[in-house]
């Protein structure tokens, strides 16, 4: 049995987060998607520090940068300097289209940086995306 | 006094009617004296400088010319002269004066040369009035006491020479504590151990140029305090044709200050730029989702009042969002670019029809005598996409002809985009640069930011843009100046 893929979702305000899950699961209702909000508690659940949030591998991590406590940079910075967290798979999700935002994201060695535009349809992409992301887990053997 | 045998040997020796016309022709005014001081010719020259006229002064005694204090002591010296005639200036070092006939005194020059008159010493005198001279020398002197930087004059082994009053103010250090002293005391510590050397090599290739261009240079004042400076250098040789360079220094803390606090407005702008980039849009972004589940929640029985309002909020994010994208378009307008690349004119113009496509009916006509520009591609490629989607965006009827051109215009590179449209009335030419503005209400899906953003890129990289209405004919002209040439300030 394969394992399904998981999703962190690591974002601030609940209406984007919101939005993120139902987009998810309407490609893939069976997702399993856990939110934490804001790095540091997304650091605690890849740590399965939180009962009620527990992650299994192989999971995605969805990263928005700007977040109170700890923002998405700081926590990128956190897991790459881990030997136990650096291969992470990162998408970062955000509103942000600065060209520092993106160059310091693609530093730490992140897979995606999607800008999520105002309004309109999106994600469509980004399921896309994870998609082709599980096929490859499918048929890599471990 | 019968000394010619001896003295006479060395000098040249001349006939009376020979110095007549020697004297005659000289430029400057000129005498012939005899050993007792009496004049025996006399220039017309002469004459005119000391007020006398023609033939006056001969016979006279040359004691007659000196101011009064001056004549007691003159036969002294005019019998050490004598015994050891040689050509010579009179009174170097000294300031000489001259007696008019009428009176008056003037500064002169006096040039003396022996000479053997049918073997008699006389004594040939030049005599210049220098009035102008000093005059322009201490106009000079003025008008570098009064200049607004600070100049000083260092000699080749780095002493001081010359102060102007600008120049002990920028220091702290009164004129007298500056002259003499090496120079060096006024460079801050840390660059005195080296400055020599700098000195020694500047001195072996002189020349009038800026001192340590890119480099912020700074100056010790006589409290310790640093001040920033720019300096400008230019060698000259000095009356005694000693080597020596006229240092002026600008005292440039103020336009410091005004750049660092630019500087720091600019970091505020791109701050606000990052601000409205992510976090004006992120609750939009929610809004704009919440709108879509309520229009879901509400399935297909939602109530037509309800739907016409839900509508009506969605049309208002999405103008908020194109507000937000036009104000970052804006403000990104207002950075620089500084990645320079070779473009081909004619490939660029060609390229943005790629994207722009003229509509059929619709004739292109270029005339670029331009080939290739040395610049940032990118800011100049978008003000010409604006320009030339404008032209056919706000054309009104089914045909037209969009003429293009590119001259260069001094340093300049002149562009300018012709259409055959409706024009644009005179009273907006302003306006329509400026944000948000537009001239029709319905303003056919324009958000009134191309231009303005045309402008703000146009200006930010060195260029202007204009528009005129074209004469004799329908339509309107966009002018672009654009730099042919990277300039290489600002780029630090």
């Amino acid at each position: 049995m394969i394992k399904e893929l998981s999703v962190l979702l690591v974002e601030d305000d609940d209406v984007a987060a919101e939005s993120v899950m139902r987009s998810l699961k309407k490609v893939s209702p069976e997702i399993h998607i856990i939110t934490a909000e804001n790095g540091r508690v997304a650091l605690d659940v890849i740590k399965n520090k939180i009962p009620d949030r527990l992650i299994t591998t192989p999971y995605i991590v969805l990263l928005d940068l700007n977040m109170p406590v700890m923002s998405g940079h700081e926590f990128l910075e956190e897991i790459r300097r881990s030997d136990e967290y650096r291969d992470i798979v990162v998408f970062v999700l955000t509103t942000s289209d600065d060209d520092r935002d993106r160059s310091q994201a693609y530093h730490h060695n992140i897979a995606g940086y999607m800008v999520k535009s105002a309004v309109g349809p999106q994600f469509s992409k980004l399921s896309a995306l994870l998609d082709a992301y599980r096929k490859a887990i499918e048929l890599s053997p471990r | 006094m019968n000394q010619k045998s001896a003295d006479l040997v060395n000098v040249t020796e001349l006939n009376a009617s020979n110095i007549q016309q020697l004297v005659d022709a000289m430029p400057v005014g000129a005498m012939v004296a005899d050993e007792a001081g009496k004049i025996i010719q006399a220039n017309t020259e002469l004459e005119h400088v000391l007020g006398y006229k023609q033939g006056e002064l001969l016979g006279s005694d040359i004691k007659n010319l000196l101011p009064e204090q001056f004549r007691s002591n003159h036969h002294v010296l005019m019998s050490q002269y004598l015994k050891s005639p040689q050509k010579r200036q009179m009174g170097v070092g000294r300031e000489l004066y001259a007696l008019r006939l009428d009176g008056t005194e003037i500064p002169i020059e006096i040039g003396l040369n022996p000479i053997n008159v049918n073997g008699e010493l006389r004594v040939l005198m030049t005599l210049v009035d220098i009035t102008s001279r000093l005059q322009a020398a201490s106009m000079f002197k003025r008008s570098i006491n009064a200049a607004p930087h600070g100049i000083l004059v260092v000699d080749e082994s780095g002493k001081i020479k010359f102060v102007n009053p600008t120049l002990c103010c920028y220091f702290g250090y009164a004129e007298r504590e500056l002259i003499n002293q090496t120079m060096e005391m006024l460079l801050p510590n840390r660059h005195r151990g080296d400055h020599h050397k700098l000195r020694a090599s500047y001195c072996s290739d002189p020349d009038v140029r800026m001192m340590g261009v890119g480099r912020d240079l700074t100056a010790l004042h006589k409290d310790g305090r640093e001040f920033p400076v720019e300096i400008g250098l230019s060698p000259f040789e000095d009356g005694s044709n000693e080597r020596m360079v006229l240092v002026t220094l600008m005292d440039i803390t103020e336009r410091k200050r005004m750049e660092m606090s630019l500087k720091e407005i600019n970091k505020n702008l791109e701050e606000f730029t990052y601000v409205a980039s992510h976090d004006l849009r992120s609750p939009l972004r929610g809004i704009s989702d919440l709108l879509e589940w309520i229009k879901e929640d509400l399935g297909e029985n939602i109530a037509p009042a309800i739907l016409n309002n839900v509508d009506r909020i969605s049309v208002r994010i999405h103008k908020m969002e194109t507000l937000i994208e036009n104000l970052l378009a804006y403000a990104r307008a207002g950075k620089e670019t500084t990645e320079i690349e070779q473009v081909n004119v004619d490939d660029l113009i060609n390229g943005i029809f790629e994207l722009t496509q003229l509509p059929e009916n619709f004739k292109l006509e270029k005339d670029i005598t331009i080939n290739t520009l040395e610049t940032t591609k990118t800011p100049l490629e978008t003000i010409l996409r604006n320009l030339i989607s404008n032209a056919i965006k706000h054309h009104n009827a089914d045909s037209g002809v969009i003429k293009i051109s590119c001259h260069s215009e001094k340093n300049m590179c002149h562009f300018s985009i012709c259409d055959d449209g409706p024009g644009i009335p005179e009273a907006s030419h302003d306006r329509i640069f400026r944000l948000f503005q537009t001239v029709t209400s319905s303003a056919k899906d324009s958000s009134g930011i191309g231009l303005s953003v045309s402008r703000r890129l146009a200006e930010t990289h060195g260029g202007r843009i204009n528009v005129e209405n074209n004469k004799n004919k329908p339509g309107a002209t966009f002018n672009v100046w654009w730099p042919r040439f990277i300039r290489m300030d600002n780029h630090d």
